[in-house]
């Protein structure tokens, strides 16, 4: 009715108002016409009109009437016209503009519902279902709307799953419940990203079942961070055509979706693992308690609950400490809370107490809670271990039992055994024949072995019984060790090993100490290495460690060249009966009990025993005890130098290293001045330009025997007077001895205390080599340069060391180069000839031990300037250092005139060596005796 | 007491008539190389060349020996010995210690040489 309506006002206007003026023009000529007639009373007839008409032209003007009115109604009907369209126009865009907008207002508000549905306390699927339904409330969907919400498979980010639909057809349910990447409409919104729009069902619609009906899709893909979470699926009509507002839209809600889904897969995770971790917790046989801040309870588990006997109601608020610490044990567990919030971790074991006062041995691990930094409060964990500390004491004391019955048992067993021994020694000494000598012998020996097993059982009950004590008695322990090496010196002999021992120099000697179980120990250690050891040498060496007022660390060490032990057999190597694997017993023979007990004695002793050990190479097994100083202790050897034995040369002749190198130490500790030579050709070489005071040589050497050396020596004229000191393996003096006058014979091991006393009292009744050269300057002058003239090479890079040097030797009538490093000192050699180089230990490019080395190598002992090292470093060891690293003497810094002096004599120049071989040292032959 | 005298006592009765110009050389080289030694200690520790440092410091100790300056000669021994270990730091502090001890040991050095 109203389109019809419109239509006629749309178009009647312009002739009906075109009409309208016609006739309206038509009234003013007739009524003029009228008046015309009325006023000149003229009769109504046509002439009277056409009268009228000549008479009074204007009329004629009234006859435009209705043409002029006409005129007038058609442009206002045309205006009229357009108006109406305008109004017309203006309504439809309002009417359009409030659908847009009540549309827009219902998306909006499905947003906000979708929002709402977030807030809610739904699970993700009852979300979903929820949000569709909403969203099918779109405006310009059909009125029986349809739709469906896929999300990606969990397992499978590729793979749709229908998650929530609204009316779609039964078959569809079934066969879209699982829809790949790319397949029909959803799956290609998937993987394309993009809204996927289509008006019909078209080829890319390939899910269909028979009687689909005609329709159009909107496939959404809701996506979070470039990742697609599912699809939204709209049905449309068909022909449908999109506006694009629709699109955005469908845009709006899917970002909203994905919000959702994403938060809501978030909070699903985290109920997931506050569970999982609350199962655990709830479940865990470990006691577990939450403490806050304040010290009292958040929570705690079952396992707490019924290990403390109380009701998670008695718990919760009250102070952890007050519920479940004994009073006694109150001050360290606050002190544990308190360390806990401070942030570190506990770990103690403790007692604590039940609602029922039953105490309860605890293992407690306690962790501090940080939130954002921010500690909250303790995690704490309790373990029973009551079961286990009484498992533990009753197996102690069943060990105890044990030992105690070992014990009493082993003594038992070797009182009646030392009967058999002693009788078995008696009956040797009675007349046998050799049979039965031989079976005694075997019974006797038979049972030493047995007493020795049985001697260390009981060592081991006895310790392990706790009734093993050491006493602490004075001892002297260069004594000990001397003796513990006698009992092993015979066997060492057997097997041809060196036995030696160095003592560190200065140490203190008297300690308070249970002399016997320290031997015990070194017996042990050394007989094991006696043993394990078929040819090389076997060192024990002690040392001061660490020293707190009269309390002395002495480290102690065994070393052996033998098999050496297996790594992976090390750390059994201390337990009882073990020895490195039973092959080893068969081969060796043993209890596997020596060690255990020396580590147990050493323990007892206050120290620790440890090995290192190369298979192959050796091993060396270090201990330590802790001793007091014995009362009125001096050192063995007096620190200062002895007068008798200060400044005196010594030549040691031993093809043993480690020999040398104790000899060299121990007399140079007492201040002499000692060179070495590993074989006799090179001491011969050694007595062509160089005197000495005293000889020491090994008389087992390859090649040229102790005893033949003698015999060259003697032969030498500068030595023939020379007190010499043969070293040999206990104490056997070799055959035609008689033949060369040694002065004293040394049994090895070298016994520091023998050879201290035998070098005393050979040189005590001899001057020294220097003393006795008959020019020797009652005051050191310039003379000196010319009755003994020396090329000397001074090595040093500090101006002020030359200069003393320089000024020094100036005086003594010497002339010197230098040179300000080892290289130089090596170019300085290829020019010339030195008789003797000092040479500072620290020099820049190439420092003093590096260029000796390098002089030792190149030339010749005949060859070679004496090296003389002089240091700043006054340090301890430092002589032996450089001695062993092949210089011939040592002078510290600052240099002393003495000393300078001293090296000085001490120097043969070389090429007088050949022609005036014996200036020198004639006086020495003949004030010798 | 920084200085000894008795260090060069020793090389005075050997030397003689010529003790005082040897001693003399002596001394004088010594405090023309000291603080240049200090100053080079210095700029090694900042530089971190610790070898070059514990070096200097050796040569520096013996020095201070031969002129008789034992607490000098205590210190650089000490730096000697731990220059490698201590942090730049400790170092710093015990060589600027080096520095004002030198300073007493210039100043009787001087002293004795004048007189």
């Amino acid at each position: 009715m109203e389109k019809v309506f419109q239509l006629n006002r749309r178009k009647g206007h312009v002739v009906l108002y075109f009409w309208l003026g016609v006739v309206l023009g038509i009234l003013p000529p007739v009524l003029a016409i009228l008046a015309e007639l009325y006023f000149q009373k003229l009769p109504f007839s046509l002439w009277a009109v056409s009268y009228a008409f000549r008479k009074d032209p204007i009329l004629w003007v009234f006859m435009l009437g209705p043409l002029v009115l006409g005129a007038i109604g058609y442009f206002l009907g045309r205006q009229q016209d357009l108006m109406i369209k305008l109004a017309a126009s203006l309504e439809e865009k309002v009417t359009q503009r409030t659908t847009e907008l009540q549309e827009s207002s219902q998306v909006q508000e499905i947003l906000n519902a979708l929002l709402r549905l977030s807030l809610g306390n739904l699970s993700l699927q009852e979300m979903l279902e929820q949000a569709l339904e909403r969203i099918v409330t779109i405006p310009w969907l059909p009125t029986d709307p349809k739709g469906g919400i896929f999300l990606t498979s969990e397992d499978n980010p590729n793979i749709l799953l229908l998650r929530a639909s609204h009316n779609m057809a039964a078959p569809l349910l079934k066969s879209c419940a699982r829809v790949p990447f790319g397949t029909c409409l959803c799956g290609r919104a998937a993987q394309s990203r993009k809204i996927l729009f289509t008006d019909c069902v078209d080829e890319q619609h390939e899910i269909r079942y028979e009687g689909i009906k005609p329709h159009g899709h909107y496939n959404v893909p809701i996506i979070h961070r470039e990742k697609v979470l599912g699809v939204l699926v709209l049905y449309v009509p068909e022909g449908h055509h999109p506006h694009p507002n629709e699109k955005e839209a469908l845009q709006a809600i899917a970002h909203t979706l994905a919000g959702m889904i994403t938060a809501r897969r978030a909070e699903e995770d985290l109920a997931r693992q506050k569970k999982f971790f609350e199962t655990l917790v709830q479940t865990s046989p470990a006691a577990v308690v939450v403490m806050s801040n304040d010290h009292t309870i958040q929570s705690c588990n079952e396992a707490f609950l019924s290990l403390f006997e109380y009701t998670l109601q008695e718990c919760i608020g009250q102070k952890l400490d007050d519920l479940i610490v004994p009073p006694e044990a109150q001050q360290q567990a606050q002190q544990y809370s308190q360390q806990a919030l401070a942030g570190n971790l506990i770990n103690q074991t403790a007692q604590r107490r039940s609602k029922n006062g039953r105490l309860i041995d605890v293992k407690i691990s306690a962790v501090p809670v940080r939130i954002e930094g921010e500690i909250v409060g303790v995690i704490a964990i309790y373990h029973d271990i009551t079961e286990l500390l009484k498992a533990k004491r009753e197996a102690e004391e069943a060990a105890k039992a044990k030992a105690d019955f070992l014990a009493n048992m082993s003594h038992e067993i070797r009182t009646p055994l030392n009967a058999i021994i002693g009788m078995t020694s008696l009956l040797l000494d009675t007349p046998l024949n050799d049979e039965q000598a031989n079976f005694v012998e075997t019974i006797r020996n038979s049972g030493d072995t047995l007493l020795a097993v049985i001697n260390d059982i009981l060592d081991f009950s006895k310790i392990e019984a706790g009734k093993m004590t050491v006493e602490k008695v004075p001892f002297n322990i260069a004594y000990c060790i001397e003796s513990a090496l006698d009992l092993v010196a015979a066997k060492a002999f057997e097997k041809r090993l060196e036995l030696v021992y160095v003592l560190q120099e200065n140490m203190p000697v008297k300690f308070q100490g249970d002399i016997t179980r320290l031997r015990q120990v070194l017996v042990n250690l050394l007989s094991n290495a006696v043993k394990f050891t078929s040819e090389g040498e076997v060192t024990v060496s002690v040392a001061v460690e660490n020293v707190q007022g009269t309390l002395h660390t002495l480290h102690f060490q065994v070393r052996d060249t033998g098999i050496g032990i297996p790594k992976d057999k090390l750390h059994h190597l201390f337990e009882a009966f073990s020895q490195a694997d039973t092959s080893t017993t068969r081969k060796f023979g043993g209890t596997g009990l020596g060690l255990a007990i020396s580590k147990r004695l050493i323990e007892l002793m206050g120290g620790t025993i440890w090995v290192e050990s190369q298979e192959g190479k050796g091993s060396t097994f270090h201990f330590t005890i802790q001793a007091e100083l014995a009362s009125g202790t001096a050192s063995l050897f007096p620190r200062q130098a002895q007068p008798t034995l200060a400044g005196r040369r010594l030549l040691v002749v031993d093809d043993n290293a480690t020999n040398r190198l104790i000899l060299q130490k121990h007399a140079s500790s007492w201040g002499m001045s000692v060179s070495t030579a590993a074989s006799g050709k090179e001491a011969l070489q050694h007595i062509e330009h160089e005197r000495f005071d005293l000889m020491i040589l090994d008389m087992q050497m390859p090649e040229m025997d102790g005893l033949t050396l003698a015999q060259e020596i003697r032969k030498h004229p500068a030595a023939a007077q020379t007190p010499l000191i043969m070293l040999t393996s206990l104490g056997r003096k070799p055959e035609g001895v008689e033949s060369v006058s040694f002065s004293a014979f040394l049994s090895k091991p070298i016994k520091t205390s023998q050879l201290y006393n035998a070098v005393c009292e050979v040189l005590a009744s001899r001057p020294s080599a220097e003393t006795a050269v008959p020019q020797k300057p009652a005051v050191f002058d310039a003379t000196m340069g010319d009755r003994h003239p020396l090329r000397i090479l001074i090595a040093e890079d500090n101006l002020i060391n030359q200069k003393v040097a320089i000024g020094l030797l100036k005086k003594l009538g010497y002339r010197a180069d230098i040179a300000a490093n080892g290289l130089e000192v090596l170019d300085a050699l290829r020019r010339q000839e030195y008789d003797i180089i000092l040479m500072d230990a620290q020099m820049p490019e190439m420092d003093g031990e590096q260029a000796a080395h390098i002089i030792i190598e190149r030339y010749p002992p005949g060859k070679r300037p004496r090296l003389a090292a002089v240091t700043a470093n006054a340090l301890e060891g430092d002589r032996e250092r450089f001695l062993s690293a092949g210089f011939d003497d040592y002078i510290s810094k600052p240099i002393q005139v003495e000393e300078l002096v001293r090296v000085l004599q001490s120097t043969v120049p070389l090429a007088h060596k050949t022609t005036r071989p014996l200036r020198l040292n004639s006086g020495t032959t003949s004030s010798g005796d | 007491m920084p200085l000894d005298p008795s260090a060069f006592e020793k090389y005075r009765e050997f030397m003689g008539e010529d003790a005082d110009a040897f001693i003399a050389d002596i001394v004088q080289t010594f405090l023309a190389s000291a603080p240049q030694a200090l100053e080079e200690m210095k700029t090694l520790i900042a530089a971190g060349k610790r070898t070059e440092f514990v070096r200097a410091a050796h040569t520096l100790k013996s020095n201070s020996a031969t002129v008789g300056a034992n607490d000098l000669r205590q210190l650089c021994e000490t730096m000697e010995l731990q220059g490698n270990t201590l942090d730049a730091a400790a170092l710093e502090a015990m060589l600027s210690q080096a520095v004002r001890e030198y300073q007493q040991v210039e100043t009787q050095l001087k002293d004795r040489l004048a007189k």
